[in-house]
């Protein structure tokens, strides 16, 4: 995200009104912002719209941008606001999930689907559930805020201009929930050495 | 750093590898399009929305107007006489009554 970035026209020309412009700087970054809003919410189902919803605030608020140097910023800061604005409306819904079904369910839903779960995509199943466990046992605004920086890769530089706070009050935000999710790891990890040992 | 916190960055490693991002579909831009037309038709709804009560409201006021402006039957003259003026002008039942008692009673015989 740093120096001249190749969509500072594109978001120059989007400014000002040039539609095939914003297709272009659509393009651009929807693998990117699908990729994060998966990473997110956790809901393969409601990416796409969840991202459709970040660039339709995009378009509308492409106004509101100071300069084209912080767009990538701006545009991770609209990210993290529709997807916290999609928990917030998912824990006002609650629903059955898949994680919540009985095994015997979960092999009739195999079934009527008519599809067979491979090897490598049952440990990738499973290896997202436990992460997502993991990531549950803090605040949704911390687990944003952990994912982009552990997950995503984000610097904290980068941070900082998403959140506009300052870089102390983001390593202490990212140092406890750390620390909250190293603990709920370690309480796995016993629990799985004491499950291997009573066998 | 720990073996625990090791442990943790390669599994948020993996985790990044096991959540791809998904491939967006051919809806994906047409969508994106049919969201911003709707939202930008909702402003230009307003102003619309807004006329049309005001016409109302305005008809409504004319027509108030009119109603009230229409000659109407004459009005029963207001009595303007004071509480003490109706009283003196009303017939004194009470002092009546004891005038009757005292005045129909037949004298006795002397």
């Amino acid at each position: 995200m740093d120096g001249v970035h190749p969509a500072d026209s594109l978001v120059r020309r989007a400014r000002k009104g040039d539609d095939e412009a914003f297709n272009e700087l659509v393009q651009a970054y929807r693998k990117r912002i699908l990729g994060t809003i998966a990473r997110l919410i956790g809901r393969p189902e409601d990416v796409e719209d969840v991202a459709q919803e970040v660039f339709v605030r995009l378009y509308f608020s492409l106004q509101q941008l100071r300069s084209p140097d912080v767009f990538e910023p701006w545009l991770y800061r609209l990210t993290v606001n529709a997807a916290y604005d999609y928990l917030r409306r998912q824990r006002r819904r609650p629903e059955t999930r898949m994680a919540d079904l009985s095994d015997q369910q979960m092999l009739l839903a195999d079934a009527a689907e008519g599809t067979r779960i491979c090897d490598e995509q049952e440990r990738k199943g499973r290896l997202r559930d436990f992460v997502r466990s993991l990531l549950a046992e803090v605040s949704e605004e911390d687990r944003i805020l952990l994912t982009l920086k552990e997950i995503e890769g984000l610097s904290l530089k980068e941070l900082q201009q998403i959140y506009g706070a300052s870089e102390n009050a983001l390593k202490v935000r990212l140092f406890r929930a750390r620390r909250r999710v190293l603990r709920a790891y370690r309480r796995s990890q016993a629990a799985a050495h004491n499950q291997v040992g009573s066998r | 750093m720990t073996d625990e916190q090791k442990d943790l960055d390669r599994l948020f490693a993996a985790y990044r590898e096991a959540c791809p991002a998904p491939a967006p579909s051919p809806e994906f831009m047409p969508g994106i399009w049919r969201r911003i037309e709707a939202r930008r038709r909702l402003p230009a709804l307003v102003p619309r929305w807004a006329a049309g009560f005001v016409a109302a409201a305005a008809t409504l006021c004319l027509l108030m107007g009119v109603y009230l402006l229409l000659p109407r039957a004459p009005e029963p003259p207001v009595d303007t006489a004071t509480y003490l003026e109706t009283l003196e002008g009303s017939p004194a039942l009470e002092t009546m009554a004891y005038m009757e008692v005292v005045s129909f009673e037949p004298p006795e015989s002397q």
